[in-house]
């Protein structure tokens, strides 16, 4: 896939626009999506959980565990950086085994200098059919991912993506 | 580019004209321009707007604006901003 259209995926209106009405941008703490971040990054025994909602020119971890330092605090990085933009971009499950050695991903600071090795996530798909972020779990060392663990993330996205839906307003009659 | 510089973080410095630009985008010129000058005079801030701290506090009142789109602009916009700010005070940034 081009470049171009890579962009204007990230960049649709409507799918952005999504993310805003189910208030995936507001720095407001989900605890529930906390919980499930943790919950999954401690079933597949991985050191971070994160609910990441992938924005026109940024990630933000709108729930996580194990995201330490400045990226922490920042709460999200570049998009450009990002493992989670692959999600979004392909709209399917985005796996890295071994990141210095995948192609699209080896370049990424997030793997030259912050050591993320290994990567999971999950699309995060809106009842409307956006997919506005990537549910994953990352890790320092290399890891082979089971169709279980996979199986696995996926009960945890669902739920995810269950609580997302659980914010969207009501409309007036 | 600093002696202990990394070469992955080459990121830009964010300015007034990436962050309308960005804004642009999502919203058009017209509106980005509009809702730019509205959020600086909120933030106090006279335009243009030269210092990072400065253009983060704009960035930051733009994460709460009525206009969703440019709410999700502000908060790409306070991200960038901030891992910018990150890395320069840790001399990570390349050239």
């Amino acid at each position: 896939m081009s470049e171009q259209l890579d962009i204007e995926r990230l960049k649709d209106i409507e799918r952005l626009r999504e993310i805003a009405d189910l208030g995936l941008d507001s720095p407001e703490v989900d605890e529930i999506l906390d919980v499930i971040a943790r919950e999954a990054a401690e079933e597949l025994d991985l050191p971070m959980g994160v609910v990441s909602i992938v924005l026109d020119e940024a990630q933000y971890f709108k729930a996580m565990f194990g995201v330490d330092g400045w990226i922490g605090a920042a709460r999200g990085t570049p998009v450009e950086w990002s493992f989670c933009r692959n999600v979004v971009i392909q709209e399917a499950e985005f796996v890295v085994e071994n990141a210095l050695e995948d192609e699209i991903m080896k370049n990424s600071p997030l793997v030259q200098t912050e050591g993320i090795r290994c990567y999971a996530g999950i699309p995060l798909v809106t009842s409307r059919g956006s997919v506005v972020g990537s549910f994953c779990v990352s890790g320092h060392e290399e890891r082979h991912f089971t169709e279980e663990d996979l199986q696995a993330l996926r009960g945890h996205a669902a739920r995810a993506m269950e609580r997302i839906e659980s914010r969207r307003p009501v409309p007036i009659a | 580019m600093g002696s202990d510089a990394v070469v992955g973080y080459a990121q830009a410095e964010p300015t007034e004209a990436a962050a309308i630009n960005a804004l642009q985008e999502l919203v058009g010129l017209e509106s980005a321009v509009a809702i730019w000058e509205w959020t600086c005079e909120r933030a106090q801030v006279l335009p243009p707007v030269w210092e990072l701290p400065a253009l983060l506090m704009v960035a930051e009142l733009l994460t709460a604006s009525e206009d969703p789109l440019a709410r999700v602009a502000g908060r790409s916009i306070v991200i960038r901003i901030v891992t910018y700010s990150a890395l320069s005070e840790k001399g990570l940034l390349s050239a």
